[in-house]
């Protein structure tokens, strides 16, 4: 930003309009309305659809029109004063003039004044808020974020009220200067923690920032990896909750989609409502969640390796009833595997892509075709189609999206190293990848934190769900600074007996 | 930062070359299409000594019945049942039938569900060592499929047909595994064949024909008696009663029913048996060895002829106890007279308890084995419970006169 | 220092058990058995002792030169040339070991899952997976093993319950009829595994806690050792003398198990459990190998010689033996001898001199 008197504002109120027409030729969107002010001359300039024109006129023009106002013109401070609008403040630069009023301000230039003024007029058709479409719950909180910052932070601070909860704003983007803003709980979340962000957010030079994903991608520890490093939610309780827990959240103007960081393999499976419904369900479901990522990644390949080359695995009669409905597919199982997940695959993709009113017939034409037709031609055998059916279940069982995408993915070389060596290509598909997992971090967390390094307090959280009065410490993450969530003894124990019969 | 930008690409080139050479080869893939599933093999001698190999396979075409032309030749193989046909082969060991019998066949013979293994009698007279081999040598086959003798030939037995059961491997594993009658895997006959006794049992299996001629597919093969090997050949029979002897010593009885009469032929009670164990505890005093054998049964009363009242009458528990208990000691002593008298050999595994508790007298007598077998004195302590009288007693409701009697 | 992660006590603990195991639970129940007979099941708690004398000698060690390896003190104890040269004769005995190790992988799998697949095959892609996680260093080798080996650990001892219905006290007697020489001369081989535990010395410098390398060591030997009787006892239990007619008794006695008619045959679950901790064991080995080259080279980092390091062991593990008979043949007489006058006696010179000369860490 350089500060060369050029870019000052000037009292004089020709250059100013000069200075912001010159740099804002050929937008049509942005409207100069030039008036007098007693004797005085002025201008407001604002863009076209982002600002309330009502209360422009009724609290902006209308007292500056009427007589007299130019006299609170003459000390630079005074303006506001007469003007019934909760943020005005002074522009010194047309540069700062010009970041405002893309924000959805008005500039209001007066002649002869050293100063403008910008008032934050600001409105803009937005989304109202609604229950996030890619996160359902049965219980809990049904707001979800929306593409306007404000209205996310608003949220946020609606839950956590304490002014412990700090929000650092960022500008990121040379042409779309979007607004980025790091948000985090003061003293639970690691100072380290907090530079280490800052420093990479502020580390990134590109031209644009049009979704979270641009920043994820730009800040994650290893970009090279099939697994998301970073969480990410449109739950504003979700944020509150890893908040609490010494997390930081970045928040991204005009997406809903909010960055969680640091986070783990067992964050990205957990869901919010494992801790709304009571424990012992809570604990359950983790573990089905556990099997199903399991079986997403190997259930395929198992189906392969075991068909194709561990055949005395299968117990006799079921080994049979397989012989019989295989009899008559031309495919080897590998092949026949490799059709049917890929298929499955594109089908996902079309019914995520297609207007809703066609991802019905999608998913009609598809389960006709390929459950039905396909195994009704002797194409596919049906227990490939179970096969098939159940890793898809599975794979949606997964919460975070991205994770689920990068086990799809990962199943397709296992399933090719399980019909080259059977079992044994399994397994070392597996140890690989196990490795891989190991060798992860997010902002310098291990993937596997409290399994791998092992953490034995923290496992309360990830082999059960403990109930929440057991639930005394916060994990630790990067450091320390509160590690008691609450005092013990929350146990509730209701006083006994005397009780009427 | 450079340095590691290509290395990566390079390694993922690498893997996706070796990932393609790979599938080249695939070396170990099968099919289960190119696959012909043995459920059961049978081991027989034909007159000239050669070894005849008979395996039952899966048709998993037939499922669905029609269609599939129904192999028909009567020399080798085809049963009425859709589900199996029977292919034999003769070689000079079982390797060199069997890759015969691949030859004439489209796909694979797979050993890894058979299941049930029966021997001719003829081939077990003349030796099973040879055989057991290759069952345990070649790393298909099972260490627990189930062994057995067939009167005749072994074949015969594969051939039959099953109306119950998917095939008649699977009927006879399936009454191996109820544990009414001796049941042995090959890891147990193998085991029996190195121990100490050298001496080896199966259950033998006979062949009751079909009612008519027109229930053809009624015929069936049923576990009755055993077959008592010498080292590994074959040397004599046992009957049922006899058998049953050998199982209450060989600690293998785990179900049954035994009926006995306490009161004089005529009338009966009929136990079921709900669990029995054996001990075998040897003494040696002097030279004469001696065997004591301690059997604990417990049973429930199934059915009573029998003017006893079971329900409320101690004593006649007692009596029903005592006549069980004689029951099992003649059952024993048909097989003693049997095995340790008649074929004088050892398949009660009295070789092994006599290691176990005198190793240094043992040692000594281990080449005298055979000889001192058969003079091992056995005493039978038998101990037989009754539970529970059972549900009801009809039989308490007889007018008291009756009784009076 | 070239290695910047720390492992914990546990980890390093966790990292030893299948190093020593998993070969060591398919071809020595075999090997023992044919010394020691129906006491082969003894012969893991007398071995043992080699395993605990070797976590001491290498604590002790590591107590002198607390941040060098095996390699750094030989040189520090033996100086410049003969300490490089006794560094080398190690080197190339991790290469051997390795090589061994591997050829024991494939001659197993080839000769009971893959029989028409080529060896090499199979090794390689072994060596490959095994050469992706030493990249990426000891820390992550912790981590990796601390997912793993209680999976595979949990699976092998669910194998031994499944077994226990058809389990015979009786084939355990008598016990001790040929008097104690027997399970003594049977323990001789076992003893070359537990001689392995040489390898804690490449992770003890790495430890964060290093006052504790001594006490996990000896948990680690101690785990060794139970599983080990868990094995050999369940296969005696099973087979009895039968036992020494197999080539692998473990794989047999796991074919052997059924439960309810739909747990059978699972011996593919065994080869995949079993494979676990088989990449560790090469895996620690191949991190020796790698490490401690590079601080004999004095190269700034191993991870270049990781490729030309694995050639080299597939190389050895072609070489190491004509045949499967040839194989056991080396680990029942010449490995014993060989690994104990590397792993143990060497050490324990190192140490003696170490003392002799009062020598510190420099």
């Amino acid at each position: 930003m350089s500060k060369d008197s050029s870019d000052l504002v000037s009292p004089s109120l020709e250059a100013n309009l000069r200075a912001l027409q010159g740099l804002y030729e050929n937008c049509a969107d942005v409207y100069y309305r030039e008036f007098n002010m007693g004797k005085k001359k002025a201008f407001v300039a604002y863009i076209d659809g982002m600002v309330n024109i009502d209360q422009l006129d009724q609290h902006v023009l209308a007292p500056l029109m009427r007589e007299g106002a130019a006299d609170a013109a003459d000390d630079a401070g005074g303006l506001p004063s007469i003007l019934s609008v909760a943020d005005a403040g002074p522009i010194a630069t047309i540069d700062e003039g010009v970041s405002r009023l893309s924000g959805g301000s008005v500039l209001l230039f007066v002649d002869g004044a050293p100063r403008g003024f910008a008032l934050g007029l600001a409105k803009w058709e937005k989304r109202s808020v609604e229950e996030p479409a890619a996160e359902s719950i049965v219980r809990g909180p049904r707001e979800g974020f929306t593409e306007t910052l404000n209205v996310n932070t608003s949220m946020l601070r609606r839950k956590i009220k304490s002014p412990a909860m700090k929000i650092v704003p960022f500008e990121v983007g040379k042409l779309t200067r979007t607004k980025v803003l790091l948000v985090y709980v003061e003293g639970l979340a690691a100072e380290s923690l907090i530079r280490e962000v800052r420093e990479r957010i502020s580390r990134i030079d590109i031209d644009g920032i049009l979704e979270s994903g641009y920043i994820e991608g730009l800040i994650e520890d290893n970009p090279l990896s099939p697994f998301p490093q970073i969480q990410v939610t449109e739950r504003p309780d979700v944020v509150s909750a890893s908040l609490l827990e010494g997390r930081v959240a970045i928040l991204v103007d005009g997406t809903p989609f909010t960055l969680i960081a640091p986070s783990t393999l067992f964050s990205m499976l957990q869901s919010p409502e494992d801790y709304y419904q009571r424990f012992m369900i809570g604990t359950l479901i983790r573990w089905l969640r556990y099997t199903f990522f399991l079986i997403t990644l190997v259930l395929p390949s198992l189906y392969v390796a075991i068909l194709t080359f561990h055949h005395e695995m299968v117990p006799t009669s079921l080994l049979l009833s397989i012989a019989k409905s295989r009899e008559d597919i031309p495919f080897p199982a590998l092949v026949e595997a490799l059709l049917m997940e890929v298929s499955f695959e594109a089908l996902r993709e079309a019914g995520v892509r297609l207007p809703k009113q066609v991802g019905a017939a999608v998913s009609i034409v598809g389960a006709l075709v390929i459950g039905q037709a396909a195994t009704s031609a002797g194409l596919v055998s049906a227990p490939m189609v179970m096969v098939v059916a159940i890793t898809g279940i599975a794979s949606f069982m997964i919460p975070q999206y991205s994770t689920g995408i990068a086990l799809r993915m990962l199943r397709f070389p296992i399933m090719f190293l399980a019909g080259m060596f059977g079992l044994l290509g399994l397994m070392l598909g597996v140890i690989a990848i196990v490795i891989h997992l190991c060798s992860l971090r997010s902002l310098g967390v291990p993937y596997l934190q409290p399994l791998a390094p092992m953490k034995g307090r923290e496992m309360k959280d990830v082999l059960i769900r403990a109930p929440v009065w057991a639930m005394r410490t916060r994990p630790r993450l990067t450091g320390r600074s509160e590690p008691y969530r609450q005092p013990p003894g929350q146990r509730p124990k209701p006083p006994k007996g005397n009780d009427p019969s | 930062m450079n340095r590691a930008g290509w290395r990566y690409p390079l390694a993922l080139a690498a893997l996706w070359c070796m990932g393609s050479l790979g599938l080249t080869g695939c070396w170990d893939r099968t099919e289960v299409n190119d696959l012909a599933l043995i459920t059961g093999a049978a081991i027989d001698r034909d007159e000239a000594g050669r070894l005849e190999l008979t395996v039952q396979i899966f048709i998993p075409r037939a499922s669905g019945g029609g269609g599939g032309a129904e192999p028909m030749s009567q020399k080798n193989g085809s049963t009425g049942n859709n589900n199996t046909f029977t292919r034999t082969a003769v070689g000079e060991n079982i390797a060199d039938a069997f890759s015969h019998l691949q030859g004439e066949l489209s796909r694979a013979l797979f050993w890894g569900h058979a299941e049930v293994i029966v021997f001719g009698e003829a081939a077990a007279k003349s030796g099973i060592r040879d055989h057991i081999d290759y069952l345990l040598r070649a790393p298909q086959p099972r260490e627990r499929a189930f062994v057995y003798v067939s009167k005749g030939k072994a074949q015969d037995v594969l051939q039959l047909h099953s109306i119950l059961e998917r095939d008649t491997a699977e009927v006879l594993r399936e009454m191996s595994k109820s544990k009414l009658a001796l049941s042995v895997t090959l890891a147990e006959l193998a085991a029996m064949l190195t121990d100490d006794a050298h001496s080896a049992v199966l259950p033998m299996l006979t062949i009751v024909p079909a009612p008519t001629f027109k229930q053809m597919d009624q015929a069936l093969s049923f576990i009755d008696g055993l077959a008592v090997f010498k080292d590994d050949r074959m040397i004599g029979g046992t009957d049922s009663n006899a058998a049953r002897g050998v199982l209450w010593l060989r600690n293998e009885i785990k179900r049954g029913i035994v009926t006995v009469h306490p009161v004089g032929p005529g009338s009966s009670v009929s136990l079921k048996l709900l669990k029995s164990s054996t001990r075998l505890i040897p003494r040696i005093e002097g030279d004469t060895w001696r065997m004591d054998v301690y059997i604990r049964t417990e049973n429930d009363a199934l059915q009573n002829t029998t003017r006893l009242n079971l329900t409320s009458n101690l004593q006649a528990m007692k009596q029903v106890e005592a006549e069980m208990n004689e029951e099992m000691k003649s059952q024993i002593r048909q097989a003693l007279v049997a095995v340790q008298e008649g074929m004088k050999v050892d398949i009660f595994d009295f070789a092994g308890e006599f290691h176990r508790a005198y190793p240094v007298a043992w040692k000594k007598e281990k080449s005298r084995w055979d000889e001192r077998f058969p003079n091992v004195e056995v005493r039978l302590h038998p101990n037989a419970k009754m539970l529970r009288p059972g549900l009801a007693s009809i039989r308490s409701t007889v007018p008291d006169k009756e009784y009076a009697k | 220092m070239i290695e910047k992660g720390k492992i914990s006590a546990l980890q390093m603990a966790l990292l030893m058990h299948p190093t020593i195991l998993s070969t060591a639970a398919l071809s020595v129940p075999a090997i023992t058995m044919e010394k020691a007979g129906t006491d082969m099941w003894i012969t893991p708690a007398l071995s043992s002792v080699v395993g605990f004398l070797t976590v001491y000698l290498s604590c002790r060690l590591h107590r002198r030169f607390p941040k060098e390896t095996l390699i750094e003190y030989c040189r520090s104890i033996l100086g410049a040339y003969l300490g490089k040269a006794a560094a080398v004769v190690y080197l190339i005995s991790f290469l051997y070991t390795m090589g061994i190790i591997l050829r024991e992988y494939g001659e197993f799998i080839v000769g009971t899952f893959l029989v028409k697949t080529p060896m090499i095959w199979v090794i390689l892609c072994l060596v490959a997976v095994c050469a992706y996680a030493v990249r990426e260093g000891l820390e992550v080798l912790g981590r990796a093993a601390q997912i793993l080996i209680p999976g595979a650990t949990f699976v092998i001892f669910g194998m031994l319950v499944i077994m226990l219905p058809d389990m015979h006290l009786k084939h355990m007697l008598p016990i001790l009829e040929n008097g104690p020489l027997p399970p003594l001369l049977g323990s001789i081989v076992p003893m070359s595994w537990f001689s392995q535990f040489i390898m804690v010395s490449f992770m003890l410098p790495y430890l964060s806690q290093p006052n504790k390398g001594l006490k996990w060591g000896y948990i680690s030997v101690a785990a060794v050792l139970i599983t080990l009787l868990a094995i050999n006892l369940s296969i005696l239990l099973l087979f009895g003398p039968l036992s020494k007619e197999f080539s692998y008794p473990f794989l047999n006695a796991v074919r052997y198990v059924a439960l309810a008619d739909f747990l059978e045959h699972i011996e593919s679950l065994l080869m995949a459990a079993w494979l676990i901790g088989m990449f560790i064991k090469v895996v620690v080995v191949y991190y020796a190998a790698a490490l401690g080259t590079a601080q004999w080279l004095g190269l700034p980092d191993y991870r270049p010689l990781i490729v030309p390091l694995g050639f080299l062991a597939i190389l050895f593990s072609i070489w190491a033996a004509p045949n499967y008979q040839a194989l056991k043949e080396i680990l029942g007489t010449e490995l014993p001898f060989f690994a104990l006058t590397m792993q143990v006696v060497l050490p324990a010179c190192l140490l003696g001199l170490a003392a002799i000369k009062g020598g510190r860490a420099t």
